[in-house]
This record gives C-alpha cells, structure tokens and sequence, in this order.
C-alpha cells in the first residue's frame, strides 16, 4: 500500500531508509517538516540547531565522523550557511552529506525568492531535484550514495510545490550501514591555502567526473514523444510541463548541476525546437545557450513567482479555460496577528510612542501591515539589531527614537551578533526581544530558550536577560508588553540610556497558553466611536454600525484594547451594564 | 488527457481545512486512485485566506490546477466562496459553509464586506449547495467538526470514493480519541439538506 506523504515527509522517510545517522536544521518554510517528520525514527539523532550556519557544521562534523548526515533548511537559510557550504565543497566528506534546501518561488512564506541552485553551481557539487514525493524520498537515497562515492556533499533542491505538496509513496526499507572509517587526513579536511589549492584541483575533477556521471546514471530521463517540440526541465516544472505539453518530447533533468553537454546536445538534435522550462532564473537555459545550442526559454517563459500548468499553454499560445469573473475591489484577507498575540501589545505601544522600528522575521512581522503599520523596515533574520545601529550612526537624533524589535527565536539565530556589535563600537542601540517563548512563525518549533529539544526533552534553557548581559549590555528590563503603561515606560527608560539598551518583552504566545482569560465587551453607552480599539488590528474587534463590536468567540481576554480605550468603554463581560 | 476530478477547498486559516484536504485526499488514494494535494503553510495560516487543492483520477501530474478547472470549489466562508469562485470550471459545482468570518480589512473598516455575496454567488454559480455546518457541528457538540461536515457533504457529490474509503481515511487520518466524534460529523454531513441561502 502505498502512503500519501508530503514531499518533506517523503524526505524524512528517504533519510530514515538511507541510514541518516544525524539530522539537523533550523526551521523555515516550506523545510520544516522535514525534522519534524523524522522525529519519528528513533535510529536518526536530530536536533533544531540556533541557526543554519551551526546545522550544517554540525551535520559537517557527523559525515567527518563517518555517519550520514542531512541538513535542511529554506532557501535564504542556506545564505547563513553559506560560509561552510563553500569550503565543505572542497573538503568532500567522509560519511554521505545531504543539504535540503526548500525553495520558495511564488514567495508563499519567504522575504525572496532567490533561486538556490546556483548554491550548487557555486560550490560545484551535484544538485538533485525530485519532482514529486515518490522522487523527493528516493533522491535522498540517491543523493548519499553520490556524495560517499565522489566525495561531494549533495543539494537537494525542492519547492514549495514540492515540499508541501503530497502523493503516494512506495516506501522502502531500512538498511543498516557501519559508519565509515575516521582516519586522520589533514589534507583533506584542514582547509589552510597549501591544501585548499590541491582540493579545489579535485574539486574541478569531480565536476567532470560528475557530468559523465550524469549522462550514464541514467538518472536524467529521455522521453520522446511528438519530436516537433522538445522541453528540457526539471522539478515540479516537469509535472507541469506533462500536462500542458502532453505530446511534447522531455528531458527530465534529476540531477540539474552539472549538466551533460553530450545528452543535452543529443537531445537537441532530435527535436525540431529547443525549450527549456523552468521557475525562476535561467539557470539551465544560459548553461545551454552557452555551449551553442539554439533554446528558448525566458523569452516566454516568466522569471518571477511560481509556474503553472496554464502558464505553460498561455507561453505555447494554447488555449485557456474561461473563468468566472469577480469584482477586482474584493476585500483582502490578508493573515494577522491572533486575538491575544503579545506581540500587537508591544507593537502598538511603540507606534503610540511615536519610534522607528526597524523589524525582523517573525510573526510580528505582520505588524507592518495595516492597521498597525508598525514596522519601518524587515530584511533578514537578525537585521533589524545592526539596521537600528546604523541609523544611530547615520544621524545621531535617530538613536533617541529608533528601536529594533526581534522575536526570542531570531535573536538567538543571528540577532546576538549585532547586540554585540552595538556594545563594541558603543553605538546607543535600543533593542526590544519580543519573547514569546516559542518560534512561532514557523509553527511553534523549541529554540535554546525554551528548555526543549525537538524530541521534546528537557534541556537547559538559555537565560536571556544574563546572556545579554555578559555581551555588555547595562540595561536590560524584562517587562509584560500587555501591562502597557508599564512597558511603554521601560522603552522609554531605554531609549533614554546611554549605551546600548534591551527590554525583553515578555509573555508566551497566545496559542501556546490553553487557557484564555473572560472576553471583553464594549459598553455602548460609553463607546463613542474614536475607533482607537479598531488600531491595534485584532480579529475579535470590529467595526459595527458607528459603534465596536468584540466578537465573545474570538476574544482571548487580553485586555490591550481595553486599557487603551479612552472612553473606557470596554469591560469584562458581565460587568457591562445590560 | 484523462479525467482529473479537481477540488478546491478554500476558506480562512485555522478553519480546519489543511486537515480536510488530507481527508480527501487519503479518501482517493484508498479508492485507488492516483491523487496529488497541495498546501500552503506559514504565514497564511495566520487567519489568512487559504487554499488546499486535491486532484485524483488515473494520472495526475501537476499538483495544482488553474482557474476554470475545478469541477468542485468547498468554500468554508461566504467572502472567501466568492473570491475563489474563478476556480470553479463551468460546469463545476460550489458548495458553501454558510459563515461569516470579518477579515481584519473589512473589521477596521478599510473595505467593505460585500453584503450580496450570496446573491453574487447565486447569480455567478447558480445553484450552488449551501450548507449550515457550524451549526450542525455545533449540534454536534463541537463546532471544529464543521470541515469534516463538509466533507460529509461534498461526498455525495464523489461517487468514484466509495463509502469504504472514506471510513478507511477517517481511521487512519483522525485521532483515535476523536475518531467517533468525525465519523457521526461526516455522517451527519452525507445526510444534510441543501438550505435555501438567506438573504443578508
Ligand atoms: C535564515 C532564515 N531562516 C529561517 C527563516 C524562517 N523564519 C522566519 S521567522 C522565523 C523565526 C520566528 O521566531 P521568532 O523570532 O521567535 O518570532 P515569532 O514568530 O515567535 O514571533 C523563522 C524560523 C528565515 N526567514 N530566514
């Protein structure tokens, strides 16, 4: 029978079958399930690691070890791991090493949508790319046994459509494997420029090797069908590409990087016209184009957002099927901080002081859209903590009214650094941690904070307000965000410091706390329709009539609107007079 | 090409419908079909507008479809119906969880929840099914069973998954301790009369 998996799931199987002996990752979107999921394989140890960087070296070290070893992460994250991935490349590995990187065109869940399989053509290691579920488990197979045999490590690339798509998987089985040897080889894994130079000799060698290999593996599929239009793609594209060119003759590239000029020249040759397809940039299509052979690609095909079916015929001038219409002005929907998130607490408190935010990644990130607008910037993970020090260095005034917001979970990935910077240079940085216990964007994974492994053993908890403090900071408050007037005054008392300054605050994610507190109610003889409550942009409140309206259902109890009320207006329920 | 059955379950985040799809899905794929899903995680599953798309038949490729080619669209909000009604492929049938649910645009007053939805969707998708699963979940004692209702609902429509497999995918997909809850909820579902939409 067959099981339906999600293309992670079908990963986490394919690590356990492979004989993973260690997994690690930091979590991201479309990648996360791919731990979650392999949690259930007591054989493989797995771990959340505080940011992608320190998850592949610690996967680097489980393969020098001799065990197999897979790091997952999203597609930005492999920009954090990006200094290990280049000289992992030139130092190969010992037991197999497989990096997933989860890809997200169309940008779903993502501040980009860089395509990351130039991280393999940068670092010259072979690139793997599933088409489905089924594929997505068998090429982690695939993939280690690529990287013990040419002694790369392996990327295996996937996309949203990928990643969280699900279909039938036949699963196989566990097979047993014995660490390969350690022996001590400082030639090989001491990357200082004597060696280096030797390995990037072999580093360009195996390149050859792996292209030859590309062409014999029989990896790659030849499929002919109709020879008047021939498509060369890959990935989920490949899915689509059947099903919009249903007579159309395709190479079905598995392994994108390196390429095999002899196949794809021999391909070339057998079809009347040329198309490459694929999301994103040109990728295969320059590498193509280069070696002198006539594609088309880009020139029809959209290098932005993802691709689809219908996308595919419109490029072919093929026929589209006609659609309802519906009026253009329909009210969005777009997602919102949830009714008692703490976030919106300290959030509407630092708009109500009037400052600059400069913002992270998070689910707080959400309070830069409308009513709240609150964020003045977001770029990556751990951003907004340099940004604000920037500011400060650019113009002085900018220290006194700016303050960097960043949730508990960025702080420790890639925020502590900057912390560090502000306290070195002495740049008078004022940085909130918005601590909700949790990472909760990414659906409420543990951190170093929490006390909580993946597995869900206890562990040591970092303590915050300590650990920024031996980076130097000599201000640091920790303060509920929904006690208002309070928290406003610690922002205050920072901004006001001289020296960089951090208020943690404080207060568990709303969706981790099972308990909710008696909802509030609007008095409306007492409402008088200033719509202050309606700024804070919580889905329990609305608009209704000229008055306000707190849905009973939704309403966690929090209190913010109520405490910001002028009027005073809104109460518990039951002490609204009837 | 052979025949895709295309269904698009649409709605708000946190309306149980990413558990719906896999419903659906396993309930194809136990009626041996081939059948693909695809999700969306992350940030539209805070109270955002989102989409779960279940496609089965001999051969499926792609794991999405576009607009016009749905022969179902399951909307679990009326705004939401109305927004994914291009789904629907012409001859494609809508069914409704007659709610209501403010997105924070038209809550702060920034736009205007469109109150002829329903005659919209009448007019647009003329007549499409609509249910009251709230309340029978409600009825039910537990209003989170409205998806499954749905479920119940849209299964008379699927006579190529047999009433087998769909008690085999709610075996394996739910819980044990919530298993009979689900199984009376999609029962319940089967059985549910079309309601005449009221007016607003
Ligand atoms: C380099 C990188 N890795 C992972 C992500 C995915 N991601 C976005 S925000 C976030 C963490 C959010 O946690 P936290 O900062 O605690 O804020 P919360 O969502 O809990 O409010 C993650 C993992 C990313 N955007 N970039």
């Amino acid at each position: 029978m067959k099981e339906l998996l999600s293309g992670n799931e079908a990963i986490a199987c394919g690590a356990y079958e492979a004989n993973v002996k260690v997994a690690t990752a930091y979590p991201g979107t479309p990648s996360t399930e791919i731990l979650e999921s392999i949690i259930q394989y007591p054989e493989i140890k797995a771990q959340w690691s505080p940011n992608e960087k320190v998850a592949l070296e610690v996967a680097i070290g489980a393969s020098l070890a001799g065990a197999r070893a897979l790091v997952a992460m999203k597609h930005v994250g492999l920009n954090v791991a990006a200094d290990p991935w280049m000289t992992l490349s030139y130092t190969g590995v010992n037991g197999g090493l497989v990096l997933v990187s989860a890809d997200d065109p169309g940008m779903h869940s993502s501040q980009n949508e860089q395509d990351n399989r130039y991280y393999a053509k940068m670092a010259k290691v072979p690139l793997l790319e599933p088409t489905d579920s089924q594929e997505a488990k068998d090429f982690v197979g695939v993939a280690f046994k690529l990287s013990e045999t040419f002694e790369t490590p392996v990327l295996l690339r996937t996309t949203t459509r990928v990643a969280h798509s699900k279909g039938p998987v036949t699963t196989g089985e566990y097979r047993w494997t014995p660490l390969v040897s350690y022996a001590k080889e400082p030639q090989k894994w001491v990357m200082v420029p004597a060696y280096a130079r030797l390995r990037h000799l072999f580093v360009e060698a195996r390149l050859e090797d792996l292209a030859d290999w590309a062409w014999k593996s029989g990896l790659n599929k030849l499929e002919f069908r109709d020879k008047t239009i021939g498509v060369i793609t890959s990935g989920v594209t490949y899915q689509y590409v059947r099903e919009a060119l249903p007579e159309a003759s395709v190479l079905k590239l598995a392994l994108t990087y390196p390429l095999s000029e002899k196949q794809i020249r021999l391909f070339a040759e057998q079809v009347e016209q040329l198309y490459v397809i694929e999301e994103l940039d040109p990728f295969l299509e320059e590498q193509i184009a280069a070696w002198g052979i006539p594609v088309t690609g880009k020139t029809i095909i959209p290098r932005t957002g993802e691709l689809s079916v219908q996308m595919i015929q419109k490029a072919f001038g093929l026929a589209q099927p006609t659609h309802i219409s519906i009026p253009p002005t329909l009210a969005s929907r777009p997602p919102v901080l949830c009714a008692g998130c703490p976030h919106r607490a300290s959030l509407y408190a630092l708009k109500r002081l009037g400052l600059k935010v400069t913002g992270d990644i998070g689910c707080y990130t959400l309070g830069a859209l409308p009513p709240l607008t609150a964020l003045d910037s977001c770029v990556c993970m751990g951003a907004s903590i340099g940004m604000a020090s920037g500011m400060a260095l650019a113009d002085q005034n900018y220290a006194g009214n700016t303050v960097a917001v960043i949730g508990d979970s960025t702080f420790l990935h890639t925020g502590i650094q900057g912390l560090l910077d502000a306290v070195y240079n002495g740049t008078n940085t004022t940085v909130i941690i918005l601590d909700n216990r949790t990472t909760a964007m990414t659906g409420h994974q543990d951190h170093p904070g929490t006390g909580v492994t993946l597995t869900q053993t206890k562990t040591k908890a970092v303590n915050l307000s300590k650990l920024v403090e031996a980076l130097g900071v000599e201000q640091v408050q920790i303060v509920d965000p929904l006690n208002q007037e309070k928290f406003k005054n610690a922002v205050e008392e920072a901004l006001a410091f001289p020296g960089p300054a951090v208020v943690i605050a404080r207060r568990p994610c709303i969706l981790k706390i099972k308990k909710t507190a008696t909802p509030y109610q609007v008095d409306p003889t007492r409402c008088d329709s200033c719509h202050t409550c309606i700024q804070i942009g919580c889905p329990a409140v609305s608009v209704a009539g000229c008055h306000v309206a707190i849905n009973q259902s939704a309403c966690v109890g929090c209190s913010l609107c109520a405490q910001i009320c002028p009027q005073g207006a809104i109460m518990k329920a039951g002490e609204v007079d009837a | 090409m052979p025949k895709v059955t295309n269904i698009a379950l649409v709605g708000v985040g946190g309306q149980g419908i990413i558990l719906a799809g896999k419903l659906l899905a396993q309930a194809a794929l136990q009626a041996g079909h081939a059948v693909k899903l695809s999700e969306i995680h992350g940030m539209a599953q805070r109270g955002g507008s989102v989409v779960t798309q279940v496609r089965f038949g001999s051969t499926v490729f792609a794991p999405t479809f576009g607009p016009g080619e749905a022969d179902y669209v399951v909307a679990f909000e009326r705004l939401e119906a109305l927004r994914h009604l291009p789904a629907l492929a012409p001859d494609g049938t809508l069914l409704l969880n007659d709610t209501l649910i403010q997105p924070i645009t038209t809550a702060t007053g920034k736009a205007a929840y469109p109150r002829d939805v329903l005659e919209q969707l009448q007019a647009k998708a003329p007549g499409f099914a609509c249910f009251n699963a709230e309340y029978t979940a409600e009825k039910l004692g537990n209003s989170k069973v409205a998806n499954v209702i749905m479920l119940g609902a849209l299964s008379i429509y699927l006579e190529d998954i047999p009433d087998q497999a769909w008690a085999e995918a709610l075996t394996q997909v739910i819980p044990e301790r919530y298993l009979a809850l689900n199984k009376e909820a999609f029962a319940v579902g089967r059985g549910l009369e079309t309601k005449i939409p009221p007016k607003l």
